[in-house]
Parts: structure tokens; C-alpha cells; sequence
């Protein structure tokens, strides 16, 4: 698998949201320690698990620093000050539950009122094992995605399909942005990291909103 | 009535009591692995045969009283109790049932009748639900299969003795009704995510024996357990007893569930300050690597620390037959009443200090994953105790001294109890120090853990009590320190 000590070029932060139940946790266990637990517990709060990839053909590392967090409506107001400083967010569904693709709009919403305007955000229709049970066309999904301006990818945390692409996808076009906006300023403040702010300042300092400040209820 | 005369009725009444003796104690354990022994009359019949000078003889003392002493029943529940004896210490000190024994019977019935009217109002077969309704309902429907301690109290041996299915499917029922009705009932709170994981411990069987469980409440009932009488109404009323169990509970932590959960973000607030006062090194390493009490205490106050404490509440720990299996943590904490959400704070900081050198040498990233994952999800009941004393407790009743380990967060928590919190933060290194010298000594010789538990309490308090502001050592304290049982 990856390696994780300490000798990497970037550090970001991804959050994972999406509804309760779609499998974000376990997108988060299988990426980071290649398990799955069909009787994961619920996240309260928030959770933390990071790994290190490689991104680009110039073998630039990249340290994931991915909060996951609790799908709960009641737990946004507290999770939404965990979306600050965060360059990246996997958007889950549950391709056989509709109404966690209808939610996206909301989650989409919660990006967009809580964290940096620059985020990069891919959709995840996650449990594709669960073909017979499918209510969520890909097709569909796709097309939301390309008008959002979101990438989009289908993953099996169970069967381990494309969950590593999902959270690659995601990191590289963070490193892109990166890459491409700031030619000096992509450093890795691991100092800092602690906090969960990624100093990567041609996102950072983009669209200061007020995040702690929120409660939806 | 006087205390006289409430004696002298309560005597007529139900108790008789043959004279303690030990054998007599096996005699019952060894009656009821059989099954077939007549229940004795009255709820307190199996409190008949104790031995003398043990924990049960304390708790039988006090629940013998017509009228329980609320306060005495709480400080003995502090450090732990007989699991027989749980249901009825939990109900009286939750006040859902008085202490007056007289009351016990009516107040059942009507707190029973109450529930099961809320019941068949919300579950009624044509009321249509509406869509915050039908929200909540789902959310815990996707939440009971995704509790630990929910699933470990399912696969427990008690459960497979009798048609398995049929009863995993009635307790499921019974938890997403409780949760689903208080979420209803409570707007303020509604249903939070982490409540399922509250509602076990007043799920979970209490083992008393080899092969004999009570469910929470049906020792109450009549001393049937739903081993030996699968019986629906048995397991009717031990919901609503949950259910009113519960409720008592979440309600002196109601601010930990409201919007933006303040009484969480308290809990959090004051384990920084108390780690900054009571270990600066600490303090500012975490505060260096920009760790924030939050990442980790939210959800350690969340679900009161039954995640972290997940190792007592596994299958394997509760099937070894030890009264005190249960996990003794959640005795403490009905004992606090109203100041759980303080002692809380108390208990996480304890953990952090006792983690404090481990912590230190880490960075952010493996702070975090260590706290979310700490060393304690596998502690067993008697782990953490130095060798020969675990084999004495092993059969020996002892409360939180096993949970938390060694005497330094002990000694914490014990001066965290019984002090004002300023107390508490004054309390002089030096002072601590000493007290860990003399009880130490003591931790070599004493085999009652008990005993020496409750010293230590003694001598904090009197500690604290005597002079709390000083930091000197003054022969005063010399003397309660050496006063120590
Ligand atoms: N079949 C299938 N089940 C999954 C998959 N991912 C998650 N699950 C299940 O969905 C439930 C919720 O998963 P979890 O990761 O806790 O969801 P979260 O609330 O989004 O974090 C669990 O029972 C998982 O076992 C998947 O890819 N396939
Ligand atoms: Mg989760």
C-alpha cells in the first residue's frame, strides 16, 4: 500500500460528507486501511484517518488528511466548522437509496455556505455491489455532475472498486489547482496541519466565509 | 412515621431474613443455576442471604430500609454494585421509582400504563407519520445495527438460549420505540445520533449467575427473567422502564443534545482547563500540534465513553461470570445524578493524564488516531491492576478502581468528586504526591480493593475538606492519611 511516514510534499484536508448510512466510513476504512466492516459503528462528530499518494507523474506525494463526519442533520451546525481549510470533499450517495442522491443539492448547499469557494468536489455513488437493488442511473449522476462542475465516480466500498480512484481523482485535482495557481506558495506547513488548515495559500485566502458561526435547526 | 416505626412495619411486612452466612450466599447462587428454587416473597427476597461485611451486605442494608437513604444509596453506588441489585439501585437513584418501598409497585404501574400509552399512540397502526417523524425513525433504524454494545448485548449467551430470532427482533423493536418516543416527545433534543449507544447499558442483561440473567427491571417484577418465562409483557415493562430510565438520564445531560450541542462543547472546555493546570506539558504539547479537546472529547462525552470503554460491554466480558462485569462506569455515573456531565469532565481528563507520557511523543496525526482509538477499548474489568490484586478482585467487588487504573487518576477523580472544582484545581502536587506515597503502601498489603477505594475517597475528601485552599502538608492531614483504613 501507501507509505506513511512523514516525507511528503503536500498535506490536504478532505472531509467526506453525504447522508447517514451511505458509506462514508467505510470509503474512509477501505482507503486508508484497506477494511471494510459490514457493522461499522456510526461517526459522532467527526473522525480522522490519513494516508499518503502519490499524484502526478513528477512523484509528488500528497498526505490525505480526511475527516469524516457524522451525516446527521442535527449534527451539521458542527461538522460544517470542520469544512474550513479543507481543499477537497467527496460528496457520498447511496445509488440504491434515492433519497440520499436527492440530498446532494443540500450537501451541495453545505459546501457551498461553509467552506472555501475553490473546493474540489467529486460526487461518490458509493454500494454499486448492490446492482439488483440500484435506484440511481450513473447516467443521471454523471450529467448532474458535469453541470455542478463536479467529477463523478461510482465505487464499491465493500468489493473495494474505485474507491482508491475516487479519493485520487479528488487529490489530484486539488493538486492541479494547486499546482497551477500558486508556483510558490504550495507549502507544506506541517506545523500547522495540526490545526486541520491546510496552508495552501491560493485556496485559503480565497472567499473567507464565517463558518463557525451556523446553526441550521 | 418515624424511622422507629417504619422499621418496626417494614419488618412485619417482608423481611425474613435468615442470618447471613456465606454458605448460604453459595447455596442461593447454586439454587438459582438450578432454576427450580421458589421465588422468596417480596422483590428483597433474594437479598436474603449475604455475606456479612461484603458490598451486597452494604447495599442490602440500605435497600432493606422502607425508605431508601437516597444519599447513602448513591455514594455506595459510586464505586459499583451487585449486578442483581442494579436494577432496583439505578431506579431509586434515577428517582423513577421513590425510595419509599411502599410506592414502588403503584409507580411502576402507572409509569408502565404511562409509556405503553405513548406507545400505542405514536405506533399506531393507521397514524400516519410525518416527515420529521419519518426522518428520525429512519436515522435510528440506520443507527441500532451500527451499535457495538447494542449488538454485543444481542449476541449474548442469554439471548441463545431461547428462540433467538423472535427476541432479537422484539429487543430491536423495543429500543427503536424508546429512542423514537423520547425523540418525539423531546423536541429539544430529538433524536442525536450516539443515543443508541446510551440506551444499552438499560438494555443489557445483568448477569447474576452462571446461567442466570436478569434484564434490567424484571427482577422487580417478580424475580422472573426472560431466560426462564419468555415473556412479552416481561420485556413490555422492562421497555418502559428503559424508556423512563433513559430519560431521566439524557435529561441531566439535556444540553448535550440540543442544538449545537453547548453542554458537549462544555464538557470539552473545562478538560482543557483542567489539563492545563494539572499537567502544563501536556497542555501545550497538544496545543502546539494544534490538537483541539474537540477532535476527540466530542465524542467521548457524546456516547458517554461506552465507545472508549468498549471492551467491558463486549460479549466476552459479559459472558465471563463476574457480578461486577457490567460496566461499573455507568453505576458511577447514575450516582452523579445531575453533576454526570462535570464528573465527565473528570473522567476524560483522567484518561488524557494517564495517557499523558504516550501522548507527548506524538505528533497530530497519531494524537488523534490514538485517542480515537485508545488503549482502554480493550481493557476488561480487572485489567490494569497489578497482578495479584487482579486475582483477589477478580471475586472481589470493586468499582471504579478497575476501571481507570492507576491510583494517580483514582486519586483525580477521587478529589474531583468531593471537591468544589476550585478545590480540586488547588489541590497542591505536593499533596498528591504524598497521598500516592502512603497509598501505595497500602495498594501492596490491602486486598479488598474496595476497602482501600473507599479509603482513598475518605482521605481525599477529608483532605479537601479540612483545609482546601492550603498546599502545605499539615500534620492534620499526616494524621487522616495515616487514618486510612
Ligand atoms: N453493500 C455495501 N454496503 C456498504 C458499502 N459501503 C457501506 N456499506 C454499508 O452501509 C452501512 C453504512 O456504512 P457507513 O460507512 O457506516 O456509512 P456512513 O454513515 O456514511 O459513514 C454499513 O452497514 C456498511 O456496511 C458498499 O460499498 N456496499
Ligand atoms: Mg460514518
Amino acid at each position: 500500500m501507501s507509505k506513511d511516514h512523514d516525507d511528503y510534499d503536500y498535506l490536504f484536508k478532505v472531509v467526506l460528507i453525504g447522508d447517514s448510512g451511505v458509506g462514508k466510513s467505510n470509503l474512509l476504512s477501505r482507503f486508508t486501511r484497506n477494511e471494510f466492516c459490514s457493522e461499522s459503528k456510526s461517526t459522532i462528530g467527526v473522525e480522522f484517518a490519513t494516508r499518503c499518494i502519490e499524484v502526478c507523474l513528477e512523484g509528488k506525494t500528497v498526505k490525505a488528511q480526511i475527516w469524516d463526519t457524522a451525516g446527521q442533520e442535527r449534527y451539521r451546525a458542527i461538522t460544517s466548522a470542520y469544512y474550513r481549510g479543507a481543499v477537497g470533499a467527496l460528496l457520498v450517495y447511496d445509488i440504491t437509496k434515492s433519497e440520499s442522491y436527492d440530498n446532494v443539492q443540500k450537501w451541495l448547499k453545505e459546501l457551498r455556505d461553509h467552506a472555501d469557494s475553490n473546493i474540489v468536489i467529486t460526487l461518490v455513488g458509493n454500494k454499486t455491489d448492490l446492482k439488483h437493488l440500484r435506484s440511481v442511473q450513473a447516467e443521471s449522476a454523471a450529467e448532474f455532475s458535469s453541470i455542478e462542475g463536479l467529477s463523478f465516480v461510482e465505487t464499491s466500498a465493500c468489493e473495494s472498486t474505485n474507491v482508491d480512484v475516487a479519493f485520487k481523482k479528488n487529490l489530484t485535482d486539488v493538486y492541479h489547482i494547486i499546482s497551477k495557481k500558486s508556483c510558490s506558495s504550495a507549502e507544506v506547513d506541517d506545523k500547522n496541519g495540526g490545526a486541520g488548515i491546510i496552508e495552501v495559500k491560493a485556496i485559503s485566502e480565497s472567499s473567507k466565509k464565517n463558518p463557525s458561526k451556523c446553526c441550521n435547526v | 412515621m418515624s424511622a422507629t416505626a417504619a422499621r418496626v412495619c417494614l419488618k412485619s411486612q417482608v423481611i425474613d431474613f435468615p442470618r447471613s452466612t456465606r454458605l448460604s450466599r453459595i447455596k442461593h447462587v447454586a439454587k438459582s443455576i438450578c432454576g427450580d428454587e421458589e421465588q422468596p416473597p417480596g422483590y428483597l427476597g433474594h437479598l436474603s442471604s449475604v455475606r456479612t461485611g461484603s458490598r451486597e451486605e452494604l447495599f442490602t442494608l440500605i435497600l432493606k430500609s422502607s425508605s431508601v437513604d437516597l444519599k447513602k444509596l448513591r455514594g455506595s453506588l459510586w464505586s459499583g454494585c451487585p449486578s442483581h441489585l442494579r436494577p432496583l439501585c439505578w431506579k431509586i437513584s434515577l428517582g423513577y421509582i421513590p425510595p419509599t418501598f411502599q410506592r414502588h409497585q403503584e409507580t411502576l404501574l402507572r409509569k408502565r400504563a404511562e409509556y405503553h400509552s405513548f406507545s400505542a399512540e405514536y405506533f399506531e397502526s393507521n397514524r400516519v407519520m410525518n416527515a420529521d417523524e419519518l426522518d428520525i425513525l429512519d436515522q435510528i433504524q440506520i443507527d441500532i445495527p451500527r451499535t457495538d454494545s447494542l449488538r454485543n448485548l444481542l449476541h449474548n449467551e442469554r439471548i441463545k438460549i431461547l428462540s433467538p430470532l423472535r427476541v432479537i427482533y422484539l429487543f430491536l423493536r423495543a429500543i427503536e420505540r424508546v429512542l423514537f418516543i423520547r425523540a418525539i416527545r423531546n423536541p429539544a433534543t430529538s433524536y442525536v445520533q450516539g443515543m443508541t449507544d446510551l440506551v444499552t447499558p438499560f438494555f443489557s442483561g445483568a448477569k447474576t449467575s452462571q446461567n442466570n440473567y436478569e434484564v434490567f427491571s424484571s427482577e422487580i417484577q417478580s424475580g422472573k427473567s426472560l431466560t426462564r418465562a419468555n415473556d412479552e409483557t416481561l420485556l413490555d415493562n422492562v421497555e418502559a422502564d428503559c424508556y423512563w430510565c433513559l430519560c431521566k438520564v439524557l435529561d441531566t445531560v439535556q444540553d448535550h443534545f440540543t442544538c449545537s450541542q453547548p453542554g458537549i462543547q462544555r464538557v470539552c472546555h473545562r478538560v482543557n482547563e483542567l489539563v492545563s493546570r494539572l499537567d502544563r506539558a501536556l497542555f501545550e504539547h497538544l496545543a502546539r500540534e494544534g490538537v483541539d479537546i474537540f477532535h476527540f472529547a466530542f465524542r467521548w462525552a457524546t456516547c458517554l465513553l461506552l465507545r472508549e470503554f468498549s471492551g467491558m460491554t463486549s460479549p466476552r466480558a459479559m459472558a465471563s461470570y463476574n457480578a461486577f462485569s457490567f460496566p461499573i462506569f455507568f453505576d458511577t455515573y447514575i450516582s452523579e445524578g445531575d453533576n454526570l456531565s462535570d464528573f465527565l469532565a473528570y473522567l476524560c481528563t483522567a484518561l488524557l493524564l494517564r495517557w499523558a507520557e504516550q501522548l507527548k511523543a506524538k505528533k497530530f496525526h497519531d494524537v488523534i488516531s490514538f485517542l480515537q482509538q485508545p488503549p482502554s477499548v480493550s481493557w476488561k474489568t480487572t485489567e490494569h491492576v497489578s497482578r495479584p490484586v487482579a486475582k483477589v478482585t477478580a471475586s472481589a467487588s470493586v468499582g471504579m478502581v478497575r476501571v481507570v487504573g492507576d491510583l494517580k487518576t483514582k486519586l483525580i477523580m477521587v478529589c474531583a468528586r468531593h471537591s468544589p472544582s476550585e478545590n480540586f484545581i488547588h489541590f497542591s502536587r505536593q499533596k498528591l504526591k504524598y497521598v500516592l506515597n502512603v497509598t501505595s503502601k497500602y495498594f501492596a498489603t490491602y486486598l479488598n480493593m474496595d476497602l482501600m477505594f473507599e479509603g482513598l475517597c475518605l482521605s481525599g475528601k477529608k483532605l479537601l475538606t479540612s483545609n482546601p485552599n492550603s498546599t502545605q502538608i499539615l500534620p492534620s492531614d499526616i494524621k487522616t492519611m495515616h487514618a486510612f483504613p
